[in-house]
């Protein structure tokens, strides 16, 4: 069943006279339960393509759909609904809430989607337990090393059990014990049956996936059919858990 | 180096123009502040002593009905110089249907000493020239007609006059022209003869008191000039309490918003030193780049100013009773003073990221607020404006003393119009007691002068107070980028977010109100004990009036907040949480 398909996306900017075509025309299908990766260089345009798909930017063109529902013409409260039930975020930069506690960061989006306060403190203990910072659930980001933090990255983005899990670079700013445990949680996350899309230029990270996409200069270059993270050309997610 | 700081200089404030303009804005605003206060201080300054340099003022007055011999009076020893006869008729005077006393005073070409100084209007011959406070309660305006005698002569002039504290303080009232045109219209009514003299030294009492022995009727400038200030205390202590919380207000929103400013921007200080800059190198940078803003906002307030500023300090003068200050360079001060207090500020504030370590080693503490908001299962809008509230401390207390200062002049103010309407009833009840007469109005009876003065000052602090919360929106909203784009990105809509800013400000708002009424009602207080020597005859503003100031600041708050929340939906959230 696919959960999410985009049709000849575009997404262009114009810098003085020039016209940076960071998106364009890419067309992407992602069944439910997926794991997509999206790999490219530097400026390729996969993060862009990875906002567009989360409303956090707007196409200049193109068509998106969740489900059957078209939404790429959905206002910014509309966008915002999506996100709150049905699209969880991770970004390189981990983007955690420095004067809010770990916990606090994993109960707002619960508390915003309509969670009780005991649902939601229930909730993001059992996720801050499952990602192995239970402990750390009082302090402050900051207190955190970068794997943790994006371990509660991952949680506050799993708060309301989204349908899709846009990870940007999410091991990018991580060294390589954290690397893996962040591929451990994302390899568990699908296994489970979450739907993935993630963008990265690293390809032992990207042959995670079931599918991956190579894109370039805006446009997807290459499709491969990997085989659900349990095989990769690279490095496999069980070399990376022997790591 | 200094090409390096150019360049650098050039491209932040390049980079950042709308910050750049923003700050221009605020200090513009502030510049403007500081002028008007310092216009207003020239105002209040020595109003009497201003009116008597205007009109070459006579240190002692020698009157009598009959001859007065200009020449012996001349010749004592101690006089410098002498304004010679100079001769008023007294009858009535008629205008609008108001009838009050009026003494014509013939003023002659050549008179020097004591002439009075025509502020509206000329001198025309055969037309009369009015003394300000005269034709104030008369409603005289330059053109007008008034009637002595049965016969009507036009006003041609407002004049500034020394001679007495004005009108009503001293009756009749007075009115100039030429010395054939007062002959004419006097038709034969009492003269009273006049010899303004000024002294070598002021204060002399031996000129004074043989003047007194030998033609009597002797009054002096400084006895003029006690009863003139004691008249206009009022006005004075009122002009000059604001003047000071003018320049209050001008250095708060300075600090406020340079401190914000550089909050914003201390991840880019930290990235310059990363790259070479010394703290020092860095705190000049930042002091030159401030120095730069205030300079051009400094100029353009103050040209502002002086155009509205100008006006108050000439409204503020006419109350006192005294010419218009007289602007010189010290005005462009200001905007010198801006300029080094915007360097001082800016340094200061730019020394914690200049000295800080580069690496963050003391992590903010989590909001318990927040925590409580949630525990509590709050809506997450409301744990927002919890954490709005209460995790920028500085940003809270700008919001918070801002409301605080517009509420304090607000309560003041109603404490003045609750006065006035008291004694306004009781000079009624007089009025009624003791038969009415078709007389001119006694001007501040029921404050008429002062309220406007007061309520366009109130204003003017208010407009101050309410351009620091903008400029702290504006400013919060730059610094919180990142953290706006977080919770965009975690499904929080623009208009929750705006919302909950809006509701901060509210809140905070509320608690500047309650800090503002106590410290309102007791300026005005002391004001009114200062300006009347007792405090007899005050009356506070009604409670239910004190009770209403907190809602209604927490709503204007709102829609002012509402402002820079407006741009919340322009954050470009992508590029916001782009990886720095």
């Amino acid at each position: 069943m696919t959960l999410l398909r985009a049709v000849a996306l575009h997404r262009h900017f114009t810098v003085g006279d020039t016209v940076v075509r960071a998106v364009d025309g890419i067309d992407l299908t992602v069944e439910a339960g997926e794991f997509v990766s999206v790999m490219g260089p530097s400026g390729c345009g996969k993060s862009t393509l990875l906002h567009l798909l989360g409303g956090l930017d707007r196409p200049t063109s193109g068509e998106i759909h969740l489900d059957d529902e078209r939404v790429d013409g959905l206002k910014e409260a509309g966008w915002a609904r999506l996100r709150r039930r049905r699209i969880g975020f991770v970004f390189q930069a981990y983007n955690l809430i420095d004067d809010l506690s770990v916990r606090d960061n994993l109960e707002l989006p619960a508390v915003l989607a309509g969670a009780s306060a005991q649902q939601s403190r229930a909730r993001a203990a059992e996720l801050l337990d499952q990602l192995g910072i239970g402990a750390r659930a009082d302090v402050a980001p900051a207190h955190l090393s970068g794997g943790e933090r994006q371990r509660v990255a991952i949680g506050r983005a799993l708060m309301n059990r989204p349908d899709l899990l846009l990870a940007d670079e999410p091991t990018g700013a991580l060294d390589s014990r954290a690397t893996s445990e962040v591929l451990q949680i994302l390899g568990r996350l699908h296994a489970g049956g979450q739907a993935i899309v993630l963008v990265t230029h690293d390809p032992r990270v990207a042959t995670l996936a079931d599918r991956l996409l190579t894109v370039r200069d805006g446009q997807v270059v290459d499709e491969t059919r990997l085989g659900g993270g349990t095989a990769s050309p690279v490095l496999g997610l069980g070399d990376l858990l022997e790591r | 180096m200094v090409r390096l700081a150019v360049r650098l200089l050039a491209s932040r404030l390049r980079r950042s123009r709308a910050s750049a303009l923003l700050v221009v804005v605020v200090l513009a605003t502030t510049g403007a502040a500081g002028t008007s206060a310092v216009l207003l201080r020239s105002a209040v300054t020595g109003p009497w002593d201003r009116a008597f340099a205007a009109t070459h003022g006579a240190h002692l007055h020698v009157a009598g009905f009959g001859g007065l011999d200009a020449g012996a009076l001349a010749a004592l020893p101690g006089v410098a110089e002498s304004s010679g006869r100079v001769v008023a008729t007294v009858g009535e005077l008629r205008h609008d249907g108001l009838t009050a006393g009026v003494a014509l005073v013939g003023i002659p070409d050549d008179l020097r000493v004591d002439r009075p100084a025509v502020v509206d209007g000329s001198w025309r011959p055969g037309a009369v020239v009015m003394e300000r406070s005269f034709a104030r309660a008369l409603g005289v305006k330059v053109g007008d007609r008034v009637e002595m005698h049965e016969a009507t002569v036009e006003v041609s002039g407002i004049a500034v006059s020394v001679r007495t504290p004005g009108y009503p303080a001293t009756v009749p009232g007075r009115a100039f022209t030429d010395p054939a045109t007062a002959a004419a219209l006097g038709r034969g009514g009492p003269q009273l003869t006049t010899v303004g003299l000024r002294l070598a030294r002021p204060a002399d009492e031996a000129v004074v008191a043989r003047a007194a022995s030998e033609y009597g009727m002797v009054t002096t400038a400084s006895a003029i000039r006690a009863e003139a200030l004691d008249r206009t205390r009022q006005f004075q202590v009122v002009l000059a309490s604001f003047s000071i919380l003018l320049l209050t207000a001008a250095a708060f929103l300075l600090v406020v918003l340079l401190g914000a400013r550089l909050r914003s921007q201390s991840r880019e200080l930290v990235i310059l030193r990363l790259i070479g800059l010394t703290p020092g190198q860095l705190i000049g940078l930042v002091a030159v780049e401030h120095a730069v803003l205030a300079g051009a906002g400094g100029l353009v307030g103050t040209a502002v100013a002086l155009v509205g500023g100008r006006r108050l300090a000439e409204t503020a003068a006419t109350s006192l009773g005294s010419t218009a200050p007289r602007l010189d360079l010290s005005v462009l001060g200001v905007v010198g003073v801006l300029v080094v207090a915007a360097a001082a500020v800016s340094a200061a504030a730019a020394r914690r990221p200049a000295r800080a370590g580069l690496v963050a080693t003391t992590p903010a503490r989590p909001s318990t607020a927040t925590a409580r908001a949630l525990t509590a299962g709050l809506p997450a809008s409301a744990a927002l404006v919890a954490k709005e509230v209460s995790t920028s401390r500085a940003r809270a207390a700008a919001t918070v003393l801002a409301v605080a200062l517009a509420v304090m002049t607000s309560v003041a103010a109603l404490g003045m119009e609750a006065t006035f309407r008291h004694e306004g009833r009781q000079a009624a009840a007089r009025a009624v007691a003791s038969a009415p007469v078709a007389g001119p109005a006694v001007a501040d009876a029921d404050g008429s002068g002062l309220r406007p003065l007061v309520y366009w000052l109130q204003g003017a602090l208010s407009l101050v107070a309410l351009a620091s919360i903008v400029a702290v929106g504006l400013v919060g909203i730059r610094e919180r980028r990142r953290e706006l784009a977080v919770l965009s990105a975690i499904g929080f809509s623009a208009r929750q977010l705006a919302g909950a800013a809006v509701a901060g400000q509210c809140v905070l708002a509320g608690l500047g109100g309650l800090i503002g009424i106590p410290l309102g009602v007791g300026f005005f207080r002391l004001a009114y004990a200062l300006a009347n020597g007792s405090s007899a005859g005050l009356v506070d503003a009604p409670p239910l009036h004190l009770v209403a100031v907190v809602p209604l600041a927490m709503l204007v708050t709102g829609l002012v907040a509402a402002l820079p929340a407006s741009t919340l939906p322009r954050v470009p959230v992508a590029a916001a949480l782009a990886p720095a």
